[in-house]
């Protein structure tokens, strides 16, 4: 299955991560970057729904504009850490650094899609979708009559683990999980978290 | 040599730029302590417990730190399921023997690094934007010696793991963003 990515908002991106990840405190968790030893991938749009969102989502997520720009950082052929580059055009700056199950997730889910017969030969553009508030956390394959999520880690939103699931029968599950949050909430009034 | 591409995506290799930082680094960084947190609902199960283990005031499990702070006397261990709900950070950590205040609001960098300093992390409750809310810690700090507004923040999380970022961009850009709502210090309690 061929994927690609959408247009970054500046072709300047990468230098801006080399030269990020050059000073060994941004990142003092992730292998240091040495000439040619750690590789980044090219950016991909992250999307962001909150619960409303997703209960609307149908209609709200073909409206969406990307959140961030990331881009999955790869030492000795293993997705190590995840750089975000804010989305706007006029000043693009790294935001964070990521270290955690995410990025060998995203790797995975990636295999997942190039070998799924379900997704066939259709060119998918390759999105991220996260809403915090059910922790969901997957690739959003988008092509103009097709969306498809690959749940990956961490995600906890109930969706199946590395498994293509089209957006139609994704989305009950998402707003079940979403109707679960704000109960849950509800019943812990004040500050409480999950 | 790295492979050229992961799952379809290009790969670059990133080459240092200009050798590193050229200035002095104030800097301290808590090792690695946060687990990942074993049910759907248990952050402030897990931060609790971490931050107990990291003080080494006893041996503590999310499991037992569930059971010990909610009502009705569950058995979190044996069947994890009832106890999998929304909890409060301070409730886990006075369990853990590792609670100091809770202070509504955000607390200042330099706060944060004496803290950081004394070997305590500071945990924080992020409202998502848009519906949930969530527990995690700060466990480092760094910024140029020149320039002590560029603080660097190191963040502990039981579900995404570690980050660093700006601490002025904390926490409306980390991850799906949100709203810094309380602060819980901490201190290791015999």
């Amino acid at each position: 299955m061929p994927i690609h990515t959408a247009g970054a908002p500046s072709p300047e991106l990468h230098a801006l991560v080399a030269r990020h990840l050059s000073n060994p405190l941004a990142a003092p968790q992730l292998p240091p970057v040495k000439r040619g030893d750690v590789s980044a991938s090219e950016p991909y749009p992250v999307y962001v729904l909150t619960l409303e969102e997703l209960e609307a989502a149908e209609e709200t997520m073909a409206e969406k504009t990307p959140r961030v720009w990331r881009h999955l950082l790869v030492h000795q052929g293993s997705a190590v850490g995840e750089v975000d580059v804010t989305a706007e055009e006029a000043a693009p700056r790294v935001v964070a650094v990521h270290r955690g199950p995410r990025a060998p997730g995203t790797a995975r889910a990636l295999e997942t899609a190039q070998q799924s017969s379900l997704l066939g030969a259709s060119d998918f553009e390759l999105r991220m979708v996260e809403a915090p508030a059910i922790y969901l956390v997957a690739l959003w394959l988008h092509a103009p009559y097709d969306d498809v999520l690959i749940a990956l880690d961490p995600d906890k939103s109930g969706l199946p683990l590395y498994e293509p699931t089209p957006l139609e029968q994704a989305l009950p599950v998402l707003r079940r999980r979403a109707a679960q949050v704000r109960a849950a909430q509800a019943a812990a009034p004040g500050p409480s978290g999950a | 040599m790295e492979p050229s591409h992961i799952g379809g995506l290009r790969l670059t290799p990133l080459a240092a730029a200009g050798g590193g930082a050229d200035f002095s680094i104030v800097t301290h960084i808590l090792p690695d302590f946060m687990q990942p947190q074993q049910q759907d609902n248990w952050c402030w199960a897990a931060v609790g417990t971490s931050v107990g283990v990291f003080f080494q005031t006893g041996a503590w499990t999310q499991c037992g730190t569930a059971a010990g702070c909610l009502p009705g006397g569950l058995d979190c261990c044996g069947d994890p399921g009832p106890c999998d709900v929304y909890g409060y950070l301070n409730t886990s950590l006075t369990y853990t023997k590792s609670f100091n205040q809770t202070i509504q609001g955000t607390y200042g960098a330099s706060d944060v690094e004496a803290q950081v300093n004394m070997g305590w992390p500071v945990c924080v409750r992020v409202a998502w934007n848009g519906g949930g809310a969530h527990f995690l810690a700060m466990s480092g700090y760094s910024y140029p010696d020149d320039d002590p507004s560029a603080v660097t923040l190191y963040l502990q999380d039981s579900i995404y793991g570690d980050s660093s970022m700006a601490f002025g961009d904390f926490p409306a850009l980390y991850n799906g963003g949100g709203t810094w709502t309380h602060t819980y210090l901490t201190q290791p309690n015999a």
